[in-house]
């Protein structure tokens, strides 16, 4: 079967590895299959970063930058078998660890919410969890290195095993391991500190 | 311990549970990347179209020097003459080689010299040494 090609037949779900080596093939060449490319994983990106910063103009911000990156680096990608999502949560890592790090000494005060927006307090509302808890995990997380952080949020949030988020990072299963070991510890300190 | 270790689990839970409330698809920046991505293959075509018109002007101005004697010229860069023992200029020389894997023949079909600046014309006659050095390779 050909790839989607009109709007209508785009869809969130999984495209198998066929599809996604052609898909990549063709969004070298064409903008709009690279659009699909967006539109296919543009929620998987946005729902990663956000996990991560909480802020929703940063992580529009950032999701804008990584498609901007991987629509540079798209020429020099070569299809592996290793999922695309798995190759924009990692040029969406990087984007995310270096915003990290420029505003660490910022989040080492408690964040007070006011980057969210309406729309993310109704949310935590639904969610039942209250802004000042959810502004004490945001500010615990974002006081961990940014390596700390990232294990954290591609193995936790988002579910990927260990062995995925080593692919997605570049780095043995074991130093993920420990590294998941040394971030949660560091995270416990963390909060420990803000009680 | 197991305390900790809950209230661990309970920051990463409440941080996961926390979903983009932003748009799922942003039409403006998916035009801008398109547009981007447009930029981005035109100037690869354009670098292509430059490096074939450069090869194509290489490839042509080559077959321009061989037909207008470059090859020969070329030749006379790897021999040197004598004639009765002084050192003369190889103004052009019509040479070939036939070579197996111990032997390279060389024969001179015609060869035009001249004296150096300075020294005095050639004569008719004499004894003339040719000396080829890392001549070219030739079927």
């Amino acid at each position: 079967m050909g790839l989607v090609h009109s709007e209508s037949m785009v869809s969130t779900k999984e495209v198998v590895p066929q599809q996604e080596r052609e898909l990549i093939e063709r969004a070298k060449r064409d903008a709009a299959a690279f659009a699909i490319v967006y539109r296919l994983h543009v929620q998987a990106v946005g729902r990663y970063v956000y996990r991560r910063t909480g802020d929703l103009n940063t992580t529009e911000e950032l999701v804008s930058n990584v498609f901007f990156t991987a629509l540079k680096t798209l020429p020099r990608f070569r299809y592996r078998g290793v999922p695309l999502r798995h190759w924009l949560l990692r040029i969406a890592t990087n984007e995310v660890n270096n915003w990290a790090r420029l505003n660490r000494r910022r989040h080492s005060v408690p964040w007070d919410g006011s980057g969210a927006n309406e729309r993310t307090s109704s949310v935590n509302r639904e969610s039942g969890v209250s802004e000042d808890e959810l502004a004490e995990a945001r500010v615990a997380l974002l006081s961990l290195s940014p390596k700390y952080q990232a294990v954290l949020a591609l193995h936790y949030f988002e579910g990927l095993p260990v062995r995925e988020v080593a692919s997605i990072l570049g780095l043995r299963v074991g130093t993920v391991k420990s590294q998941l070991t040394r971030a949660r510890e560091k995270l416990r300190d963390a909060l420990t500190r803000g009680r | 311990m197991n305390k900790e270790h809950d209230s661990v689990n309970g920051v990463l839970r409440r941080l996961r549970d926390q979903d983009w409330p932003g748009s799922s698809h942003n039409p403006e920046l998916e035009e801008s990347l398109m547009q981007a991505h447009e930029r981005q293959v035109s100037r690869k075509r354009n670098k292509l179209s430059v490096i074939t018109a450069a090869l194509a002007v290489v490839l042509l101005g080559g077959v321009g020097f061989a037909a207008a004697g470059g090859i020969e010229l070329v030749k006379t860069w790897f021999i040197t003459a004598e004639v009765d023992g002084r050192e003369v200029i190889v103004d052009s020389a019509d040479i070939t080689v036939e070579q197996d894997d111990e032997t390279a023949v060389v024969t001179v079909e015609n060869i035009e010299l001249s004296a150096k600046p300075g020294d005095p014309p050639l004569e008719e006659g004499g004894m003339v040494t040719i000396t080829v050095t890392n001549q070219p390779e030739e079927d």
